[in-house]
């Protein structure tokens, strides 16, 4: 039998006790006037300062953020039910802040960044990231070249993101939008392989914790965890912790942005934040405006959403910027990037009301789902007429912008003459023309869920809508010609594809891809 | 407006007074005894805050309590506030002024809570260091809670030196839990 001698434990406990300090130091303290609500007012405290950190005795921790004559309003970020009038509150020093690492990839992490996935503490290095940081300023930034692909036909051909820009999809429930978002970070899995991953940060707002189990789990199956952190404030979670959530996920975001790599991030959703932020505004007695949100709800998601940026290469114009935190500063590199993509629930289709309309003047675009696209069938139910993507098409690789070029005006005239085509009635050829080849091209933008595209390939199927390549095959046959198109180049010629990858498009390149479309086409 | 801003305003203006007519010393024996006298009586605290009982009658009850003890003044003021109807912050206002008056001598009060009872020689000790970090004079006050185990807790102001054997044991157990995860 294995026998633990006493002297060992105590010599293992005495070295455990070791490192305790036991300083007496002068504190600030506060007394708690009341409580209620998540919102304590405190008296005392007189020089903290606004967004600060503050400690109760039981350990529980809270923001400061309201700063009056008599009293300090501090939101707390857990349960209130241990806090009594009269107890003290001391002063951390401290601006609410996050520890952040790359030990944190793969995990499931609360607005503090504690890991709440049961797998243990974070390790490696960290880094304490302010949750609230000025954007960097303009000569840090650098115009978005490059693209980040969504693995989405519709949005890569139509609606090009590129790195470093904020896109907001939009639309009510139940159209996809979440489906967007993830279908876009399982796609960043080609470049995690390909040893330049773009790291994805996807934060849930006030979902449900059963959601975020399945999005985590569905990331997980598609290796995709590997290169993602998860910042989930759940239904259940205080409305402080639920409205900080994309601050904390912007922390994150930044700490790859600023060490010079690129990274996603999908507020999922700002509409909830901005529910749980009025809540708190409310509960602070600051004046409600519009649909009772309080007067900065605005600059809540313009400050959030200045985060995201593309990072001036110039590594030394990059290690001058502003409001670096003191934790980075050694290790900071210019040409990284942080791209967003926040989420906006509609109500019946109304982009018109308040956040909608605050969220899209905000961000560089937007990627609207509608739900009778949905129901018709189309998924993703992206209405391409009115998606827009204002800096993205710089960000374009050139075959992918010479190919779709004329998609979406042919698309836009489709749509136009899909009307007529109801009444069944005589068409002119080329009124047909237009329809069949519109027809083929919204099943060729279609795509099942979690199952991203890569670019060449992309390029490869717009090649043959758009060249009307597939006037042979039926309608609902368009799928799987698809499939039999790309496997046949994939297996035949793997150099086009190359090709078309690296951005090159010439007549060598499309003449292969015409010779295959006809031969498949000719089996139907 | 809350009732701490409106009792600090009127506390203001009642030293101002009292300074301009040379009757600090008085008036303040006045709002010591006022906040004495309420701290000592329910029913008087009650009747002050009710807004049922009619203008003239709170007077004349005050009248009738402090009527020749204090100041004229202090009488005066009393009446006015009653007046206009804000008999409710009588009692914050008599113990803002007692604070503004700390303040305009520049006497501080330190609490301290200790486990057990401290020597004389203990409580110089403490109120010489206070002294000397705030410079004023201060004025000492001793409790005595046995949870805290040993040591002593110092409060001044909304500075707190925290010298206790229990917050000590607390933090160590915070410390301890945090580092046999780690």
């Amino acid at each position: 039998m294995v026998e633990v001698r006493p002297d060992e434990v105590s010599a293992i406990l005495r070295q455990q006790l070791s490192g305790f300090k036991s300083e007496t130091e002068l504190e600030e303290v506060g007394t708690v006037l009341q409580v209620g609500d998540g919102i304590a007012r405190v008296y005392g405290l007189t020089k903290v300062q606004a967004g600060e950190l503050v400690e109760f005795e039981t350990g529980l921790q809270g923001i400061v953020l309201n700063l009056e004559e008599d009293n300090v309003g501090v939101v707390l970020l857990g349960a209130s039910d241990e806090i009594k009038e009269g107890d003290t509150i001391k002063r951390t020093k401290r601006i609410a802040s996050i520890k952040v690492g790359e030990g944190m990839l793969g995990r499931v992490v609360n607005t503090l960044g504690q890991p709440i996935d049961g797998k243990g503490p974070i390790t490696g290095t960290t880094y304490e990231m302010p949750l609230e940081r000025k954007a960097p300023g303009v000569i840090y930034r650098q115009p978005v070249t490059e693209p980040l692909q969504t693995g989405i036909k519709a949005i890569d051909a139509m609606i090009p993101i590129g790195r470093g820009q904020r896109e907001l999809v939009i639309g009510d429930r139940q159209t996809g939008k979440s489906a967007v978002c993830i279908d876009t970070i399982i796609n960043q899995k080609e470049f995690y392989d390909a040893g330049q991953p773009v790291f994805c940060i996807y934060v849930a707002i006030g979902q449900k914790a059963s959601t975020v189990a399945n999005v985590v789990k569905a990331l997980d199956e598609k290796g995709a965890m590997a290169y993602t952190i998860v910042v989930a404030a759940s239904a259940a979670d205080p409305a402080p912790m639920q409205f900080y959530a994309p601050f904390a996920g912007a922390a994150i975001g930044e700490f790859f942005r600023d060490t010079g790599k690129p990274a996603l991030i999908v507020y999922d959703d700002l509409s909830k934040q901005a529910v749980a932020y009025r809540e708190v505004s409310l509960l602070l007695k600051r004046p409600p405006g519009r649909e009772a949100y309080p007067g900065d709800v605005f600059y809540l998601h313009s400050r959030l959403l200045e985060r995201a940026a593309k990072i001036n290469s110039n590594d030394s114009i990059a290690q001058q910027m502003n409001d670096l935190p003191e934790s980075i500063k050694g290790i900071v590199k210019g040409g990284g990037s942080l791209t967003a993509l926040p989420i906006i629930e509609t109500q019946a289709g109304d982009v018109s009301a308040y956040i909608p309309t605050n969220v899209i003047s905000i961000t560089d675009g937007q990627i609207f789902l509608e739900s009778n696209l949905f129901n018709a069938g189309v998924r993703p139910a992206i209405n391409v007429g009115i998606s827009v993507s204002r800096v993205g098409g710089n960000a374009q690789i050139k075959s992918m912008k010479k190919v779709a070029g004329t998609l979406k005006l042919d698309q836009a005239q489709y749509r136009e003459l899909e009307a007529f085509s109801k009444f069944g009635s005589d068409l002119d050829a080329s009124t047909k023309l237009v329809l069949d080849k519109g027809a083929r091209n919204v099943e060729i933008l279609k795509q099942g869920q979690f199952s991203p595209v890569t670019v060449e390939k992309q390029v490869a199927i717009i090649y043959a809508g758009t060249k009307n390549l597939m006037r042979n095959v039926p309608v609902n046959k368009v799928r799987e010609f698809e499939l039999e198109y790309t496997t046949q180049l994939e297996q035949r010629h793997p150099e086009v594809l190359a090709a078309l990858k690296a951005g090159k498009f010439d007549d060598s390149l499309t003449s292969v891809l015409e010779t295959v479309a006809k031969e498949v086409s000719d089996k139907y | 407006m809350s009732e701490i801003k409106v009792a600090s305003r009127y506390a203001k203006s009642l030293i101002d007074l009292a300074k301009e007519q040379n009757a600090l010393e008085q008036v303040k024996g006045d709002m010591q005894l006022f906040v004495d006298t309420v701290k000592a009586s329910t029913e008087l605290q009650a009747v002050l805050k009710n807004p049922i009982i009619p203008i003239g009658k709170k007077n004349s009850i005050l009248v009738a309590i402090f009527g020749d003890k204090v100041h004229a003044t202090t009488k005066a003021f009393l009446k006015i506030v009653i007046d206009k109807a804000r008999a409710e912050v009588l009692f914050g206002t008599a113990k803002e002024f007692l604070n503004q008056y700390n303040q305009y001598k520049n006497i501080v009060t330190a609490k301290v809570t200790s486990a057990t009872v401290l020597s004389d020689a203990a409580k110089a000790d403490i109120i010489a260091k206070v002294k000397e970090v705030t410079g004023g004079e201060v004025r000492l006050n001793a409790t005595i809670d046995e949870s805290l185990i040993g040591g002593f807790v110092l409060t001044v102001g909304d500075k707190q030196f925290d010298a206790s054997i229990s917050s000590k044991l607390n933090q160590l157990k915070k410390d301890f839990a945090q580092r046999v995860v780690a």
